[in-house]
């Protein structure tokens, strides 16, 4: 799995969180306080209005996943649909996790604060 | 991370960048005005016509805008306008001279949910700013900055263009931010508009250019636009965009609703459309400008330089506007300084600081249609980039 997440801003770092869970798959997830996120070719663009960043979501997967970004399902619900592997779904909920876009409904991780990852 | 910049490159659904000059009319008459405003235009789009486009936004998908003008705040329904866009979760960056930003307005501002205001300023001293700004602009942006501070809004900016008078000015400009709990912004001179009068005059020279290279590597949260990325050649990449986004992910539409690649390139040849013939959906996304410069290899001729992959040849507004080649460098290229101008500089067509009246919308060209020079764009092939980007 080589999904990749871009930012345009600068200091953006990736967030570390201990997660409690075995896997992400299980979660209910929903779009981030102040993440915006609109379809494009390559796979979508998140816009996080507070922080006033935008990344560049290059994954193909991403635009499939209009239940989970709502809320309303688990990652693995989607599985199907996608024709990814559970490890590859975890990784790129991971990646968009890290990079502050999603966020999971349930209380199942403790950030580990970091010096230097704040952006602009 | 590094930007997926084969994806910008071609173009998005909608822009991530788009201005909207709201009016001409200015309370001021700064020397490198980029739109040489000053009067307002009769034609200029009204409330029921602004909202109409801010719906039109909405449904593209657009997250923010950059209001501009012209002093935005002397559109007659500058509020109903922000408001409505703030009402349909559209985001407003606007920027102001400050000189309408009083104590209510500030208010008011800080009462919507994400509006970022950008209070310019060219000096920090009014000997320097009013040299360009003009007498007692100075004390009117730092009133309103007081303002902004006082009424609680975060995250304003004190946005620089950045001069010959104020590159030795950096480390007091950040002071003045910090005095009033706001952001410092600089921004790079490019000769449009009023600039072309005092481009030479006042833009930085090759020692300046390091200078303020090598700081804004020094202090990464001072914000920039990405107008430096051309000082790229010197070495590491500062933060951002790496190439002109004109047509790409940048667009401008003007107060009478003309569409163009960029706020820089206010001129016939990078004109895409208008809105009050067609979408603007439609336009973004058809108009012929916009798929040729999305097809292009930026500045071509640069690409055996071997910092290509980090300048791309610079910005197109600066090359045009001084008459180069938009194949070559930038007239500003820290690596070729010197390049011969290669074709007669274009002049800029309007300046609104004696406009009388206008005739007509001047918006007859259809979507479809680019006056973009084809001697310009001639011979370019499409490349691909290096850094290809996996997918899932
Ligand atoms: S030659 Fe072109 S690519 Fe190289 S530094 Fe100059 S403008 Fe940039
Ligand atoms: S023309 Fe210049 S100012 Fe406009 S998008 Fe390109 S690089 Fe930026």
């Amino acid at each position: 799995m080589t999904g990749s997440v871009a930012s345009t801003e600068s200091g953006v770092g990736e967030r570390r969180f201990r997660v409690t869970c075995d896997s992400l798959v299980e979660l209910r997830w929903r779009l981030a306080p102040h993440v915006q996120m609109r379809s494009e070719r390559f796979g979508a663009i998140a816009y996080n209005s507070r922080e006033q960043r935008l990344t560049l979501l290059h994954s193909s997967a991403i635009g499939h996943l209009p239940g989970l970004l709502l809320g309303v399902s688990a990652a693995a619900v989607e599985l199907s649909a996608l024709g990814l592997t559970r490890e590859q779904l975890d990784d790129l909920l991971a990646q968009l996790w890290n990079a502050g876009i999603l966020e999971p409904l349930a209380e199942v991780a403790q950030p580990i604060a970091q010096p230097g990852t704040e952006s602009q | 991370m590094t930007i997926v910049r084969d994806a910008l490159m071609e173009g998005l659904s909608s822009p991530l960048c788009l201005t909207w000059e709201l009016t001409w009319a200015c309370n001021l008459s700064c020397r490198h005005c980029l739109s040489s405003s000053g009067k307002p235009d009769p034609l200029e789009l009204d409330l029921q016509a602004c909202r109409r486009l801010l719906d039109d936004f909405r449904d593209m998908g657009i997250f923010y805008l950059n209001i501009g003008g012209g002093e935005p705040m002397m559109h007659p329904s500058f509020f109903g306008i922000i408001e409505y866009a703030d009402a349909l979760g559209i985001g407003v960056k606007f920027s102001t001279n400050g000189t309408r930003l009083n104590r209510e307005a500030a208010q008011r501002i800080a009462s919507l949910h994400y509006c970022d205001v950008q209070v310019s300023l060219d000096g920090a001293t009014a000997a320097v700013n009013d040299a360009i700004r003009g007498a007692g602009s100075y004390e009117r942006a730092l009133w309103a900055l007081q303002n902004l501070a006082d009424a609680g809004v975060q995250g304003s900016k004190i946005s620089v263009v950045v001069t010959k008078g104020s590159i030795g000015q950096l480390d007091e400009l950040r002071t003045l931010a910090s005095r009033f709990g706001a952001q410092l912004r600089l921004t790079r001179l490019r000769p449009s508009g009023r600039a072309q009068d005092c481009y030479e005059e006042l833009a930085l020279d090759d020692a300046q250019q390091r200078y303020l290279y090598e700081y804004l590597l020094r202090y990464p949260e001072i914000q920039t636009a990405d107008s430096f990325f051309h000082l790229n050649a010197l070495g590491a990449s500062l933060p951002g965009l790496n190439f002109c986004g004109a047509g790409r992910v940048v667009c401008l539409i003007d107060p009478v609703g003309d569409v163009y690649a960029c706020p820089f390139t206010i001129h016939p040849d990078f004109r895409a459309g208008s809105v009050r013939t067609d979408r603007f959906a439609t336009i973004w996304r058809s108009a012929e400008l916009f798929r040729d410069l999305r097809a292009q290899t930026p500045a071509a001729g640069c690409q055996r330089c071997d910092a290509y992959s980090r300048c791309h040849g610079g910005c197109l507004a600066t090359k045009f506007f001084t008459g180069r080649s938009l194949f070559g460098a930038d007239p500003s290229c820290v690596r070729a300084v010197g390049n011969p101008v290669s074709v007669p500089v274009p002049r800029r067509l309007s300046d609104h600081t004696r406009l009388v009246r206008r005739g007509s919308a001047g918006s007859s060209a259809a979507v479809g249609q680019s006056s973009l020079s084809s001697r310009r764009f001639r011979g370019v092939d499409g490349s691909s980039w290096g850094d290809i980007v996996g997918d899932v």
